[in-house]
């Protein structure tokens, strides 16, 4: 069955006619042509689908579209500010915790949803909130250090 | 992934309409993260369903509300939500902590407790938890009718469970504990690690009322078909000053009653010593004792 939805995208509205199982992760992807999300895993285990729904981080890949009718959403595509990369992504470049690159869009989105919520975090939330988000490369230290980094220059 | 139609309601009214309409062919969805699962594979478990119902917006089961005796959570309440309530840390923080403990962020920001329970999986957290602690599930259906089940006698098997597929879990139904000084624990293993969800857990909650146990529930996860709580362990600690040799003795009472039932199979050697460990392991925490 096809059903029509809106859906907010990075700040801009969108009216789109979909299959009601297509996964968020799909249309994000396909019909939207934003790539900048990942696919791991397909079955919510590694956080690289990660995006923002309504203020929360969750696997897109575990939403379906046909869910996400009515929300909010933001993907590492809606980061940037006034066309730069943002404070954090900068710092994620800084620390070296870009490494494959392939996590690091969900790792960001994992980030920013904690930070808009605790502008402040401990190194244990901070740990906490990028519990599922699997990095094969960096052993997550940097990661961690430039989530820090972003939260002290606020 | 198995094509299905999809609907969604404003009301619990239209809801059960809906159901009671369609029956069999109709699967509900929460938060998704067990059934999208299921949809991709294209299950057997779903031979019969053609239709989905998401009731994750419903209001009405989207709260908790408290009386002077009893806490009401709506089922569709995500894990973040639970873990993250004043109401449940003060009255049922062993259900906060096993929310908490739930895959990881992501995944407990969409999967809610209703989906939790009605799944039945043996390694299901908030199951052992609402066990031992006596909540009752609230079961509608079309034309007003309701009945509330004891969680315990909810849970028929893995994955099986007594909700017909014309009913809508609507709330879970725990009575305060009027505990003076509660003491309690959701231990699993693995605890940081949001990628496994087979894992063995031990809940434990219970007064403490002049250095002495009082009215203790135990209950382990993922170990037997069901939830129940052990009597037996539960006997022997009543009353008793908790230190290191009395709960060591009662962690062995667990593993034993547990074994006891399951039997010999191939994992038993393995997986005794893992219960034994976890249960003294959890005994000492509830009660502040550290371990060597
Ligand atoms: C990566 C990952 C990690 C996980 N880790 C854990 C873990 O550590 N511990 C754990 O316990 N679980 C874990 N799970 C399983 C799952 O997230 C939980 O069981 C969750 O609570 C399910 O809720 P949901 O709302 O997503 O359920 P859904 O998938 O929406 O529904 C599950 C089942 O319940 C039925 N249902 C749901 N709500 C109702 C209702 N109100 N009335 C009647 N029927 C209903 C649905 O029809 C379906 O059959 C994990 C899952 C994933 C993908
Ligand atoms: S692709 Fe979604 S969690 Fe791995
Ligand atoms: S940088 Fe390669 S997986 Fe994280």
């Amino acid at each position: 069955m096809l059903m029509y939805l809106s859906i907010k995208v990075n700040g801009k509205d969108h009216k789109l006619k979909v299959s009601t199982t297509k996964r968020l992760l799909d249309l994000l992807r396909e019909d939207l042509k934003l790539t900048g999300t990942k696919e791991g895993c397909g079955v919510g285990e590694c956080g690289a689908c990660t995006v923002i729904m309504d203020g929360k981080a969750v696997n897109s890949c575990m939403v379906l579209a046909s869910q996400a009718n009515g929300c909010e959403i933001i993907t590492v595509e809606g980061l940037e500010e006034n066309g730069e990369l943002s404070r954090l992504q900068k710092n994620f470049l800084e620390s070296g915790a870009v490494q494959c690159g392939f996590c690091t869009p969900g790792m960001l989105m994992s980030a920013k949803a904690l930070l808009m919520k605790n502008p402040n975090p401990t190194v244990e939330e901070i740990k906490e909130a990028i519990a599922g988000n699997l990095c094969r490369c960096t052993g997550y230290k940097q990661i961690v250090e430039a989530i820090e980094k972003t939260a002290k220059e606020k | 992934m198995r094509q299905v139609d999809y609907f969604r309601f404003d009301t619990v009214g239209e809801t059960l309409e809906f159901l009671e309409k369609h029956g069999e062919t109709v699967k509900i969805i929460a938060g998704g993260s067990d059934l999208i699962i299921e949809l991709r594979k294209d299950s057997w478990k779903l031979e019969n369903v053609d239709k989905i119902l998401d009731i994750s917006k419903l209001k009405n089961i989207k709260k908790i509300i408290q009386s002077e005796r009893f806490v009401e959570i709506g089922s569709v309440m995500t894990h973040s939500e639970i873990a993250g309530s004043d109401i449940l840390k003060k009255e049922f923080p062993a259900l906060c902590e096993a929310s908490s403990n739930v895959g990881c962020l992501q995944t407990r920001n969409t999967g809610t407790i209703g989906g939790n329970v009605v799944n039945s999986s043996p390694s299901g957290d908030t199951l052992p938890v609402l066990v031992a602690y006596g909540a009752e599930v609230s079961l509608a259906r079309d034309q007003g009718l309701v009945r509330t089940v004891n969680v315990r006698d909810f849970i028929k098997g893995p994955y099986k469970n007594m909700a017909d597929p014309q009913e809508l879990l609507e709330t879970i139904i725990l009575e305060k504990t009027r505990f003076k000084d509660q003491k309690f624990v959701f231990e699993k293993l693995g605890r940081r690690n949001a990628l496994s969800i087979t894992r063995i857990s031990f809940t434990g909650v219970s007064d403490l009322v002049d250095g002495r146990i009082k009215d203790i529930r135990i209950v382990p996860g993922a170990v037997l078909p069901y939830f129940r709580r052990i009597t037996e362990a539960e006997n022997f600690l009543e009353g008793k000053s908790p230190d290191k040799d009395i709960l060591k003795k009662a962690a062995q009472i667990v593993a034993e009653d547990v074994f006891k039932e399951v039997g010999q199979r191939w994992s038993t050697p393995y997986k005794r010593p893992v219960l034994e460990n976890l249960a003294y392991a959890g005994l000492c925490r509830m009660y502040g004792i550290k371990l060597d």
